[in-house]
């Protein structure tokens, strides 16, 4: 498992995010979504270690 | 038949029962109408329920029948539905306040017409996890102390095994009505576990089937390449006759797969006798995330496919963890393009957490997205070399039994638990099968094929189900 940190992004990040398509979200929203990111970037960072090869 | 033969019946039973006149439609209908009304407001089953409509097809069906036409092994058995299908009798909600009533209006989509054409009778509209995402959130069911958010209108799902625990969801009405005798069978979808799971922690059988078999449009997607619809019923041989009504390509939904119609029921009494059963222990509970209590049952699980002839065989299963992870990243991506301009109109109607996970696919990349996809081609790839050596892969379905309410905050460590994943990323056919009891609720047996295996699959459920009587068991609420 990849354990190193991986910093929660900025909540101005979160929301231009979501503000591109036109969502607008509660400050406590935005936190939250936050600070789901590390989880979601080690899960990804995992898949991208994987080596898929030139075929897909 | 009296109430509780009924009750205790399967989809089969009830369909020779009424073919020997032992029973009406009619008399189906009313006994599971009665039987929800004491125990519907415990489990929290229904959304609505459909009373007339369903007696008025019941008398009917039973005319049908009396004038000598019987349409199929459901003519005139009674079934629930997930409230994310949708249906001629009413409004789907998908347990939410922000789906549009107008959503579904068109009626029965073709996995519910083709049953309810081959004379099944729709009791009603299941409890689902608000647009079949993930867990419980008790702030909509002021089952915890947060202020944050009114109750929504949504009965709370209870496993009939113990109340204070979660049925599994998000199939979950379906799973608590036919472990509770509210109906013999109905439908689940499944996008990440969502049949397998309310199938193993109520202590019913169900059936994720191989991705194109079974059309999903009628359906309030999820994850459009994770979702699929199926049976949930009292045993392998159920699902089994409601999938041969079920399957088949439709024009509304292009990743269909125009096969020769199949009976998946034809060959379930050929036994295990010289299958080759993979058996992935370092994936699941030898990875610590199973209890003892689950592993002990899944020893005496694979004890009884032995004795049944099966040939059991340690495996390795490649990308496991990749793919339980592409899984859970891959449907919210996609999960955030359905609910994208629905989020920008209605983010408040939204429960808390159903947003914010949903919220979570604006962070995926196209890079990450496209990722997640060159994963899921090696990852087939892989596991059908797998399937060169094994006929099936057995696993528990979950590591533990199902959680209490309110006592199991680490929602990562929980997904650890979670056996089905993989198999959704590689839309692999997959059954849930009860394998006995530990700490006094059910523990499910997994049984996984290659792709288009399904025949195969339900075949050994129904085999393991010849030499075990898990499926039989009843729970206290009952």
């Amino acid at each position: 498992m990849d354990d190193r940190s991986v910093p929660l992004p900025p909540r101005d990040v979160v929301t231009a995010l979501l503000g591109v398509h036109g969502i607008t979200a509660p400050d406590d929203d935005l936190v939250a979504i936050a600070e789901l990111y590390p989880g979601l970037r080690r899960r990804m960072d995992r898949i991208h270690a994987v080596d898929c090869g030139d075929g897909a | 038949m009296n109430a509780d033969d009924i009750r205790r019946s399967s989809v089969l039973e009830l369909a020779a029962a009424l073919e020997q006149g032992a029973v009406s439609s009619v008399e189906l209908v009313r006994t599971y109408q009665q039987a929800a009304d004491r125990v519907d407001p415990r489990t929290g089953t229904y959304l609505r329920r459909f009373d007339e409509t369903a007696l008025a097809a019941a008398e009917q069906l039973d005319a049908e029948r009396a004038a000598g036409r019987v349409r199929s092994a459901v003519h005139g058995v009674p079934l629930g539905v997930k409230d994310i299908l949708a249906t001629d009798e009413g409004p789907t909600t998908a347990q939410s306040l922000a789906l549009d009533a107008s959503w579904g209006a068109a009626g029965d989509g073709p996995v519910v017409a083709r049953l309810r054409a081959a004379g099944a009778i729709v009791l009603g509209k299941t409890t689902t996890m608000e647009f079949a995402i993930g867990f419980p959130d008790l702030r909509l069911h002021r089952l915890d102390d947060s202020p944050q958010e009114a109750a929504k209108p949504f009965p709370l799902p209870r496993n009939p095994w113990s109340l204070e625990h979660w049925p599994g969801g998000s199939s979950s009405g379906t799973a608590t009505g036919v472990a509770a005798g509210l109906f013999p069978a109905g439908l689940g979808t499944d996008t990440a576990g969502s049949i397998r799971l309310p199938a193993g922690y109520c202590g019913v059988t169900g059936h994720k089937p191989t991705f194109g078999l079974v059309p999903k449009n009628g359906c309030v997607p999820l994850g459009f390449s994770y979702d699929h619809i199926g049976p949930l019923a009292r045993s392998a041989a159920d699902c089994a006759a409601l999938l041969n009504l079920i399957a088949g390509a439709d024009p509304g939904d292009d990743t269909t797969v125009s096969r020769p119609a199949e009976d998946f029921t034809a060959g379930l009494d050929r036994g295990l006798a010289g299958l080759r059963i993979g058996v992935a222990r370092s994936v699941t509970v030898d990875a610590g995330s199973a209890s003892p209590g689950v592993a002990a049952c899944f020893e005496a699980a694979l004890d009884a496919l032995r004795a049944a002839g099966a040939v059991l065989v340690p495996v390795e299963f490649p990308l496991w963890d990749e793919l339980a992870e592409s899984c859970f990243s891959g449907l919210f991506a996609e999960a955030f393009a359905w609910h994208r301009d629905l989020l920008a109109r209605r983010w408040d109607d939204y429960g808390v957490d159903t947003r914010r996970g949903i919220a979570q696919g604006a962070l995926i990349s196209g890079g990450d997205y496209v990722q997640i996809q060159r994963l899921r081609s090696l990852g087939r790839r892989r596991v059908a070399e797998l399937f060169g050596s094994v006929d099936l892969i057995a696993t528990p379905t979950t590591g533990t039994t199902a959680v209490r309410y309110g006592g199991d905050p680490d929602r990562s460590a929980r997904l650890r638990t979670l056996y089905t994943p993989p198999y959704n990323s590689l839309g692999l056919p997959a059954i849930a099968l009860p394998m006995g009891l530990a700490e006094s609720l059910p523990a499910s047996l997994q049984l996984a094929g290659p792709a288009f295996a399904d025949a195969l699959v339900l075949r050994a459920g129904a085999a393991f189900q010849q030499v075990t009587d898990w499926h039989r068991a009843t729970p206290p609420v009952w």
